[in-house]
């Protein structure tokens, strides 16, 4: 019988260092050889560490980049990473590697600013509501009931092999009706973001309420011309629903919008070049004809 | 599908009834001269699995099984990008694709430069089936029915039994007559759905139709709800799913519980095993076909 393992199934199988089989993407930490691991808005010196230390998860990080370095966490926990390879010549290659799993709990610490800590999984949020951490995680992409992972480095859309569950597909369509990206944290939050002009009155209420030094950090965006987007919560993903498999892409043949109407009279009229004989029933017995 | 039998593509011609008593040979990768129909599958690539056959409803359920043997090929010598995209079966096993005109080139008298060309592959061979549940069950007696239990939707060829008690092979508003009569094949329908309406003939040679629970004949109802324990007592998780999506999907204001697949019988059993086979009498059917990418 044909017995396909489960995505979860073949990540158990890998070891630190084995090559990630599958689409790269994640929640973005880093991590250095003293020991901590932190998370940086891009081209931001902010840092806002993971506390508690995850101390495990450190040795494997070491284990494939010694000096520690960039890793990401996939939306099933799961730290993955990009080491260059040893081609040993001019050329740099990269390719990601299984680092180990993280439970994703605790907060995130601004450095000696330690009652601003934010929660990297913040409880009581509804569907809808001002996401107050920072913004990040494995990023997709949707648009009507189409949903994918898009590859960065060859623009392809990867589309989802199993749907997201019902009330999360209806409120991202609620909340971004023309759809958009969204992201899915290793604690199985899903975020999306909003445009600060568009969003409910209640979510920029929910803003202005935030203390500066939170509001200021969750302007801290990971990705550049996203400043006038606010990062709301849209639901939990349970952990049987995590990781996300995706399709190679799907390669549709072209859509007929463009073209003219079909005229496949020349086709038809073309049918007098077939062998022609008198209809036969012994040729359309079951079984006979094969 | 057990893992030491396999299906594979054979490139053999096949014969093609069509209008004024005639058939025709078609070759392997020659346009198809009659109606694009039965059982719907597709090639994809998948991350974990590789490249394997997909039978997928409304994108939430589906079903994967090994590639037939050189069937990727063929479809990528025939122009379909790499060897992915849809085909279907026919009730002789017949597999059909459609090919983007612009990149199918095969030579023929007047080439056709648009649309999506239905195209003859060849025939499958073998068994072709799916571990979790069979659209090929052990064939019952001459006139047991039993529940089926396998693919329940863009499975088979769609054929109507009519009022007139003709079989018509339906597509959106085309209605095409078999080039045969198939009297005992309409008549096994009827006695469990005196309306008539759509039945399914699959690659194996299954017949299977919908059954409205309030609507069988008294002669029939001891028959019907039988099957039904049996299948019950019987059916894997798989199984039931299908059904039960099938039942979920079929139910109406006019047919509150759903309609039940039932499996009918076999081809061989009725009418000399005779394959029923459309005439497309009405041309404009092939340029409408070639509108459609993959139906």
């Amino acid at each position: 019988m044909t017995d396909f393992d489960s995505t979860a199934d073949r990540i158990a199988t890998l070891s630190t260092g084995d090559q990630w089989p599958f689409h790269y993407r994640g929640y973005g930490l880093s991590a250095n050889a003293t020991g901590e691991v932190w998370w940086q808005a891009y081209n931001g010196t902010d840092r806002l560490f993971l506390e508690p230390t995850p101390d495990d998860l450190l040795e494997d990080i070491w284990s494939v980049k010694r000096n520690g370095g960039a890793i990401r966490v996939t939306e099933a926990g799961t730290v993955i990473a990009r080491v260059e390879t040893d081609t040993g010549g001019s050329n740099t290659t990269y390719e990601t590697v299984y680092v180990g799993e993280l439970d994703f709990s605790g907060e995130l610490l601004p450095d000696g600013e330690p009652g601003r800590a934010l929660p990297v999984s913040p409880d009581g949020l509804s569907a809808g509501d001002l996401w107050p951490s920072v913004y990040d995680g494995a990023e997709y992409s949707f648009n009507g009931e189409r949903f994918w992972w898009a590859n960065s480095n060859t623009k392809l859309r990867h589309d989802f092999e199993v749907p997201l569950p019902h009330d999360i597909v209806d409120e991202l369509k609620r909340l971004r009706p023309r759809g958009g990206s969204f992201r899915i944290t290793p604690a199985g939050d899903v975020l999306t973001q909003l445009p600060t002009a568009e969003s409910p009155a209640d979510v920029r209420a929910q803003f202005r309420d935030l203390p500066r030094e939170v509001k200021r950090i969750l302007q801290l965006r990971r990705d550049r011309g996203d400043v006038d987007m606010l990062p709301v919560y849209v639901g939990q993903l349970d952990a049987d629903e995590r990781p996300i498999d995706v399709e190679e892409p799907t390669r549709l043949t072209d859509p007929l919008s463009e073209q003219e109407a079909a005229s496949l009279e020349a086709w038809a009229a073309s049918m007098g070049s077939y062998d022609e004989q008198d209809l036969d029933e012994d040729d359309h017995k079951f079984g006979d004809e094969r | 599908m057990t893992t030491d039998t396999h299906a594979s593509l054979q490139r053999t011609s096949t014969q093609v009834p069509v209008s004024g008593g005639k058939q025709l040979t078609v070759e392997p990768g020659s346009p198809w001269p009659s109606a694009y129909r039965g059982s719907k599958y597709s090639i994809i690539s998948t991350q974990n699995h590789g490249d394997v056959v997909q039978w997928s409803h409304m994108g939430d359920i589906r079903a994967v099984t090994h590639m037939p043997d050189g069937l990727q090929k063929a479809l990528r010598d025939l122009g379909k990008r790499d060897g992915h995209g849809s085909f279907k079966v026919t009730a002789s096993s017949e597999i059909l694709t459609k090919v983007p005109a612009e990149s199918y080139d095969q030579t023929m008298e007047s080439p056709v430069n648009r649309g999506h060309v239905p195209v003859y592959v060849g025939t499958l061979d073998g068994d072709f089936d799916f571990s979790e549940f069979t659209n090929n069950p052990v064939k019952a007696s001459n006139g047991e029915i039993s529940v089926w239990a396998g693919l329940p939707f863009d499975h088979g060829e769609t054929w109507i039994a009519c009022n007139d008690d003709v079989l018509r092979w339906n597509w959106q508003d085309y209605y095409f007559e078999s080039a045969f009569d198939h009297p005992e094949i309409v008549a096994a329908y009827k006695d469990l759905r005196p309306v008539g309406g759509r039945l399914y003939i699959n690659e194996h040679g299954h017949i299977w139709g919908n059954v409205d629970r309030d609507e069988v004949p008294t002669h029939r109802q001891d028959d019907i709800a039988q099957a039904f324990n049996d299948w019950q007592r019987s059916a894997s998780p798989a199984e039931q799913r299908l059904v039960n999506r099938r039942l979920q999907r079929t139910e109406s204001k006019s047919v509150e519980n759903g309609l039940l697949p039932v499996n009918i019988g076999h081809l061989s059993q009725f009418d000399d095993g005779l394959v029923p086979k459309p005439i497309v009498e009405d041309k404009t059917y092939f340029n409408d076909t070639s509108m459609e990418p993959n139906d």
